[in-house]
This record gives C-alpha cells, structure tokens and sequence, in this order.
C-alpha cells in the first residue's frame, strides 16, 4: 500500500467524530474601516506614508524624496515617466539592482497596516521582494477593517485561483539578534505608502 | 541523534549554571509576552477568536482525511505536486529525490520545525547536499551546529557577541562588532548570493486550505519568498495537520498567529501559494510522521492543533529559566513536552515532568490547547507504562498505603516532624534537593491535630 | 451550615496556625466547623507524579471523613483543585460527586458563599499577595494575566477589607513560584530559581509580608527567604483576615 493509502486509512481510523464548523460570519463587518488606524498601523510596524492625491502627485513625491535611487521599475504604466517598464518579462534574477519598486495593491487592512496584492499587479513574484526599497499605493477607498473583511473581499475579488497573492506589511524586517528589530532583513529595506483617495 | 541523551532537569541544571544569563533569558522572552499582552488587549474579540480557532481546528481534526483529499485535488488542479510521505526518512528522500532530478547539491530553506522533526539537513549532508537555512536566527544556529531553541525565535539563547563571533569566523565580519545592524546586514548580503544562486528552495507551511489547495507561508524577512520566487523548484514540506477547510478561515489564523508570537499585528509577509509560476515546479510534500497515530489518542490529540506560535514558550517560566535545548527535541516548551511522547515515550519520559502545572501556557494558547492538563495525563501514562524511576514508584507506593489509613498517617507524620525537629542534620544536608538553596520549614511543637485534640474536642 | 475543614497534611504538621487561623475565622463567621479526625491527603503529590491509579484508598478515605457536609473548606487552591477535578470513589461515587461540587477553598468561600462584607480584621503591614496558579487558573479565583477579560481578585476582595494593610502591585503579578510537587526536588535548579525569582519581585517592592492563599507555595518561599536571610516572613491569608489588633500568631 502507498503512503498516501496508509495515512488516508490510519486518519479515518482514528478521526474523531465529526465536529461541525462554527460561524465566523459575526467577525466581518464587526468593526468600521479607520483610515486613521491604517496610516498609525503602518508607521508602527515601520513603514513611511504619505497621502498623494493623484499619480502625478506620487511621481512628484517620488522625484523629490526618492532622487538618490535612479534605479527604479515600476509596474504601473502610468508611472514610466519616472521609472522603467520594460522589465517585465525579463528573468527575475536579474531584477537584483532594482533600487526602488513601484507597484499598486488592490486593497489596505486597517487593522495591521497590509496590503493585499496578487500576481497580476506584482507582474513577476520577486518584484515586491527583492529590490531595497517598495513604495506601493492603495486607495483610501479601499481600505477594509480587519482580516474578516479582507478574506470578504478577496472572495469578490477573485473568482478563482490567483496564483499567488501576498499581504505586504512595511519593510523585511528581523529581531533575531537579541530581539533588537531590524529593518531590512532579506526583503526591501523601506517600504512607503503612497495612499490615494 | 541517537547518543543517550541527558535528561530536563540536567540540561536546566547546567543551563542555570549562569544566572545572568537565565535572568537575560528570562527577561527577553517575558518582554515578547509582555508585547503578545499589549496587543491583545486591543481586541475585545480575542477570546472569541481564540475559541472560534479552536473549533474550527476541532472540526479539521475531525474530517482530517476528507480535507486531505479535497487540498490534494486543488493543489492538482492548480499544477502543484502532491507527495504523501508516512514519515521523516520517506519525506528526506521525497527532498533528495527532486534535488537530484534537478542535477543541483545545494538549496536554500526557509524556516520549517517539519524540517527540523525530520532531520532534513543531516540527512542531505550526507548525501552531499548543502542545505542554506536563510531565516536569520536559523543561519545562525545553523553555522553553529545547533539545532534552534525556540520554534519562533531559533536563536533567542545567543547574545549579541557570540553572533558577532560567529560571523566574524564564517562571514568575515569585523572582529568585535556585535551591532545587530550591522550583523543583520552582513547576512542579509550573504545570503542573497545564495537566493540568486541555488535552484532549488524548500519552505515551510503556516496554512494549507482545502477549498483552494493554496498553503499560506508567514515571514518576517521575507526569506521564503525570496527563496520560492527565485527558484526553479518550490518544495513545500507541511505536517498534514496544518490544513484549514476555507480560505476565509485565514482571517482567524493570521489575527490569532503573530500577535500570539511575537506582538505583531501581522507578519510583514503573508504569502499564498496556489500555482507555481510560469516554467516553476512547485511541490507540496504532506508529511505524517506518527500525526495519524496521535490522532487516535483521544487524550492527547488536541496538540494537533498546535499552529507553531511559540506563545507557550515565551510564557513558560520553566521554559524562560532552562533553554529551548534542555527539552533535547526539535520542538521544545510545554508544546514540545506534549508531542515529544507521542514519538518516543521512552526517551522524552522527563518532559511531562518538566513543567510546575501552572497552566499559564494554556491560556495563551490561540487555539486553546489545554496544555498544562495535558501534561498531567502524559504523567499518569509514563507512570502506568513504566517509564518513571523505581525509586518513585516504589515511594508513592507507601504513600499510597499511609495515605489510605489514618492511623498510620498520624505516626508517620509525627514520626516525620520529630526527625526534623530533633536530628536537622539528616534531613537538612546536600543529599536533599530542596536544601540546596531552601531551608526546610521549621516543624512546630504541635500540629493541628493535636491543638484540635486539646481546645475542641474536650 | 455544617462545615467540614480539610487541612493538607503539610499544614497540619508544619503551619498548624493556618489552620488555627482558618478554624477561628470561619467559626467569628458563624459556621459550624469540624475537622475530620481520619482525614490523611487530598492524593495530589501522587497524582501530579503519574501516580494518580494509586490514589483509590486515599480517595475513599476522604469520602468517608468528607460525606454529609453542607460545604468543605480548605485553605489551600492547590488541594481543592485536586478534589474538585480528580476525587472519585469505587465505593460511594455518589458522595464523592457531591464533594467534589461542595468543596471550596477558604478565601472563595468566604465571598461566594458566605459573601462577607466588612470584616474585622487589621493588619497594618506592607504586603505583597502571591497568585498561586492552581488556585488562580484551576479555580479562577483571580482573573488570569494572559486573557483577555474583566480583572478581579477574591482574595483581594477579602484583604481590601482588612485595616491598614497595604497591597503593592508585582512586576509579574501571576508568575509561578516554582514549587510544583516533586517539581521542586526533580527540577531543583529551574524550581529554585523560579522561587528566587518570585520573592526578588516581592522585595523589590519592600514588602514586610509574601502572602497567599496556598501554603505550599508560600513554604517554598518562605525556604528562600530564610536561606538569604530574610526579615521578611510569608503569611497565609486566612491569618492576616483572622488577625486582630494584634501580630498574628507566629
Ligand atoms: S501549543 Fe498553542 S501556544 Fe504553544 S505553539 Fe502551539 S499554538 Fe502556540
């Protein structure tokens, strides 16, 4: 008999008798959407934000405060007057000089500062994980109260597999060194909200 | 791994040889409690969601083979690899086997306790692989040849210093810097080659959903997705009873997960996998290891619900004061103390014993498990099956009998109270335990019977 | 109300002014109290070792010294969270269910049952109250650090009314004292310092007495204090609510 027969039959042996599911449902919508809780959140666990009003003004914010990187790729089209494009389908290995990454995520968490962004907005997987620096954007409109919500609007979101999705939260970081936090671990080293209306 | 090993209360006995360092040891893992408390509080709702994950994890135990089934169907449908290893040695060659059809002798690992229970890395050694553990506090256990003292916090019993050494021996650093800045960063760099270098990355799993065959991987470094995204070949190794029935049920688990670990709101990365990337393989190995045994045992099976927080850990005063290394098994704390047994009753006989039954770990528990009475039933099986010293049955032997029959007792007390008054010397010398730092209580001129005797029974 | 008093056999023979002390106090509250001649152990020492299949004869002979009370008392968390959970009888099942339901340690007795309010009682030190945990996680006679619920503390409530005391608030005000059963002589290092730990709290708060509501973990303490030497003295806290506008009995 296979591993797989073997456990599949010690398992129903041994399972306990069945236990019905309970309700999460109460837990969605228990608490109102804070964009004020968001943006607190986000700095706490180490992120920079700022309020743009529009793409032209995440492209100014971006030009003044990230002058030093000249580096920068972005996945959004409306950006590639300020960053590079054409990265998209190249190995992503290559991606390893990238300074500063722009990308979009669909949706904020109040309640922890993440982002939800999936694979079709990330354009390749690496990209939000290997360059120094990540600015994402989201809309305030976005925002949902708690990871009930999230998991809700995912639902709608997507009707079917996404290949792969994330929640982001603020900057790689580690305290495995005498519990002291380090921002920067194998991850971007900063990352910063752009939240639009 | 088969030396005869030094049992708990050696191991601890060596460990508090140095009490600056127990009471460092002890104040750092208090203060990530204190964290999990500050962060908890925020949310009214902790007690229900702690209860809600519990039953839901009732529910998976339950329908175990079911939600096993429905995951191995989705992961298919999404172009994963299923393999169903029945225990460690078959998943390690699962491992070896796809490392070898890629030609490649080296991979990168992201933090999995699986991993560790099965003795991955050995095993490859010594077919000549080299394993990369890129989770920083696993690196530095790793380059120590350590196994991790904590399942969250893999090198929490190391001082700054002795990383510094560390690194400065295996990574060139500068001899006496011991900034974790700058350490952090020495790491960060060397490790990086080795994301960009090796084909193959073996993660661990946080969650693995039934309804979407998607698995869930939680880092704070983003070391498995630097290692997955980079890859030719994703292997995910999970214990088969870290399944979920829905995807929405995540919503409960992340909440639940880091602030119970370490005070976080979430960690900085929550990744789900459903298919590989384009030109990826991406394989899932779900492993056994005795689960499907332990399942049956109605007493015990609860530990199954275990989703590898380490809350346990952090608020075990046993645990804060004798070192992840003294419970001499890859998961170690009250957790570790209940599974151990499950796999070798003999050899982790002294871990139920381990703990002063406070019950501290339980309450902490996100998923509820009642720990602490856990415990106390191991005791009762080790005792029944022989695997407690002779001495101490023997002891509780007599015990039994004068405890059953007063008029006994009554002597035997007394007879106990004149020997300490009168003769502190045989009582009161090195042999005893307790009076190696505590003086004995002093007897009185009378117990209580005897005052009873004389003022209320005239 | 007829009470029956279960004094662990520890305090019977080394703290009979614990027992003393419950004895007067639940008698000044108008209970009926005896002590059961016959009465040994609650079985606990065997029980948390494995031992608890060999707890019958012990158990039965607490059945046969406890049947027929209105309540028993005792004041220790430890031993009534043992009869309350694991008491069982081959030969009267019956009676060992209505002990287990009917047995309460002193202080939870003293606000649940006989609800006092306003006791006469004085004790004008400095104290520091020790939680012990079976008391408070097994008998919820506090609220519990690690949850997330509504604070409160029975014995608290019953020292508050005491004259002239003066509580002060612990760095940890839950952590275990070490002392655990056989844990203390198996697992001597960790359990010692545990015991250090928990009285180096208390004294840095400058505390005159280490109180509770177990002795077991209060003698554990109390071993501490006189090895260092300590003026510093444990109490129970049936002697500190049983005191007068004197010292309590030493
Ligand atoms: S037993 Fe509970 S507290 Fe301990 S690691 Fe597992 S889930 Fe976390």
């Amino acid at each position: 008999m296979s591993s797989r027969e073997d456990i599949l039959k010690t398992l129903r042996q041994n399972q306990p008798p069945a236990v019905a599911l309970p309700d999460t449902q109460p837990f969605a919508g228990m608490k109102p959407v804070n964009a004020d809780q968001f943006i607190q959140t986000f700095k706490t666990i180490g992120g920079a934000l700022y309020e743009a009003r529009d793409y032209a003004h995440v492209e100014e914010i971006l030009r003044a405060d990230f002058a030093a990187f000249p580096l920068k790729r972005t996945t959004l089209p409306q950006l590639s007057g300020i960053a590079d494009t054409s990265w998209f389908t190249v190995d992503p290995h290559t991606l390893h000089d990238t300074e500063v990454m722009i990308a979009e995520a669909l949706f904020g968490v109040c309640e922890n500062g993440a982002v939800w962004i999936t694979e079709q907005q990330m354009v390749q997987r690496a990209a939000m994980f290997i360059p120094e620096h990540l600015v994402m954007l989201v809309s305030k409109a976005s925002l949902v109260a708690t990871m009930h919500d999230a998991y809700v609007r995912i639902a709608e979101l997507h009707n079917g597999p996404y290949g792969f999705g994330a929640f982001i939260a603020g900057p790689s970081k580690t305290a495995d060194i005498e519990q002291s936090l380090v921002l920067g671990a194998h991850g971007p080293r900063t990352m910063t909200m752009m939240l639009l209306p | 791994m088969n030396q005869p090993h030094k049992e708990h209360a050696e191991l601890a006995e060596k460990f508090n040889a140095d009490e600056d360092r127990v009471n460092w040891h002890d104040e750092t893992l208090w203060w990530i409690r204190q964290k999990r408390d500050k962060i908890v509080w925020q949310l009214p709702e902790w007690e229900q969601l702690r209860e809600t994950a519990s039953q839901i994890k009732h529910n998976v135990l339950s329908h175990l083979s079911e939600y096993l089934l429905e995951f191995e169907a989705n992961a298919q449908k999404n172009g994963v690899t299923v393999h169903w290893a029945a225990n460690g040695e078959e998943h390690n060659k699962i491992v070896y086997k796809l490392l070898k059809e890629q030609g490649v002798t080296q991979m990168v690992k992201s933090k999995s306790m699986l991993t560790e229970e099965c003795h991955l890395n050995e095993f490859l050694e010594k077919q000549g692989i080299e394993v990369v553990d890129t989770d920083l506090g696993e690196r530095i256990v790793q380059l120590a040849k350590e196994p991790p003292s904590h399942i969250v916090l893999p090198c929490i019993h190391w001082k700054k210093e002795e990383i510094g050494e560390l690194f400065h021996k295996f990574l060139g650093t500068p001899e006496g810097n011991a900034d974790p800045q700058f350490l952090t960063h020495a790491a960060r760099l060397a490790l990086r080659q080795d994301f960009l270098t090796r084909k193959v990355a073996l993660t661990g799993v946080n969650f693995a959903v039934a309804e979407t065959g998607e698995f869930v991987v939680c880092t704070n470094e983003g070391n498995a997705d630097m290692g997955a995204h980079l890859s030719n070949v994703h292997i995910a190794s999970m214990g088969i009873e870290k399944l979920i029935p829905k995807r929405k049920h995540l919503g409960v688990f992340l909440r639940l997960l880091t602030r119970s670990a370490t005070g976080q709101p979430i960690t900085t990365y929550s990744s789900h996998f459903s298919k590989p990337r384009p030109g990826q393989q991406m394989h899932i190995i779900l492993v056994d290891n005795g689960r499907s045994v332990h399942l049956g045992k109605e007493e015990f099976r609860n530990s199954l619900k275990c989703i590898r927080c380490g809350a346990c850990m952090n608020t075990c005063p046993v645990y804060r004061r004798s070192g992840g290394h003294s419970y001499h098994n890859a998961v170690a704390g009250p957790i570790g103390s209940i599974l151990a047994p499950n796999f070798d009753m003999r050899k982790n006989a002294d871990l139920p014993f381990a703990s002063t039954l406070c019950g501290s770990c339980s309450n902490v528990c996100p998923v509820k498990i009642d720990i602490h009475d856990q415990l106390y039933k191991w005791r009762q099986v080790l005792a029944k099956e022989g695997h407690t010293p002779k001495a101490k049955t023997a002891a509780m032997k007599v015990m039994a009998v004068t405890l059953s029959k007063p008029g006994i007792f009554t002597v035997a007390g007394k007879m106990g109270r004149i020997v300490m008054r009168n003769v502190p010397g045989l009582v009161n010398n090195k042999l005893n335990p307790w009076f190696k730092q505590r003086e004995m209580p002093e007897a009185p001129k009378e117990s209580f019977r005897e005052w009873y005797q004389k003022n209320r029974k005239k | 109300m007829k009470v029956g008093l279960f004094i662990p056999c520890y305090v019977d023979q080394f703290y009979p002014q614990v027992a003393i002390a419950s004895l007067q106090l639940l008698e000044k509250l108008g209970c009926e109290v005896e002590f059961p001649m016959k009465q040994t152990c609650c079985g606990q020492p065997m029980a948390n070792s494995g031992y608890e299949h060999l707890t019958a004869g012990c158990n039965d002979n607490f059945v046969d010294n406890f049947a027929g009370f209105d309540y028993i008392v005792c004041p220790s968390g430890s031993c009534t969270l043992h009869v309350k959970d694991h008491l069982h009888s081959h030969k009267n099942e019956q009676a060992a269910v209505t002990i287990r339901k009917r047995i309460y340690e002193l202080s939870e007795f003293l606000t649940d049952v006989l609800q006092v309010k306003g006791l006469q009682a004085r004790f004008p030190h400095k104290v520091g109250f020790h939680q012990s945990c079976h008391g408070q996680r097994g008998l919820h006679m506090s609220q519990m650090s690690e949850l997330v619920a509504e604070p409160f503390s029975k014995p608290e409530q019953l020292l508050n009314q005491v004259e002239g005391i003066e509580l002060v608030a612990l760095t940890r005000k839950d952590e275990c004292c070490g002392f655990g059963g056989t844990f203390c002589v198996a697992e001597e290092a960790v359990s010692a310092k545990m015991g250090k730990d928990r009285v180096a709290d208390h004294l840095k708060q400058e505390v005159e007495y280490i109180a509770g509501a177990d002795m077991s973990c209060l003698m554990h303490m109390e071993g501490i204090l006189r090895r260092q030497k300590s003026p510093v003295k444990v109490i129970h806290i049936a002697e500190i609510l049983n005191s007068t506008l004197h010292e309590p009995t030493a």
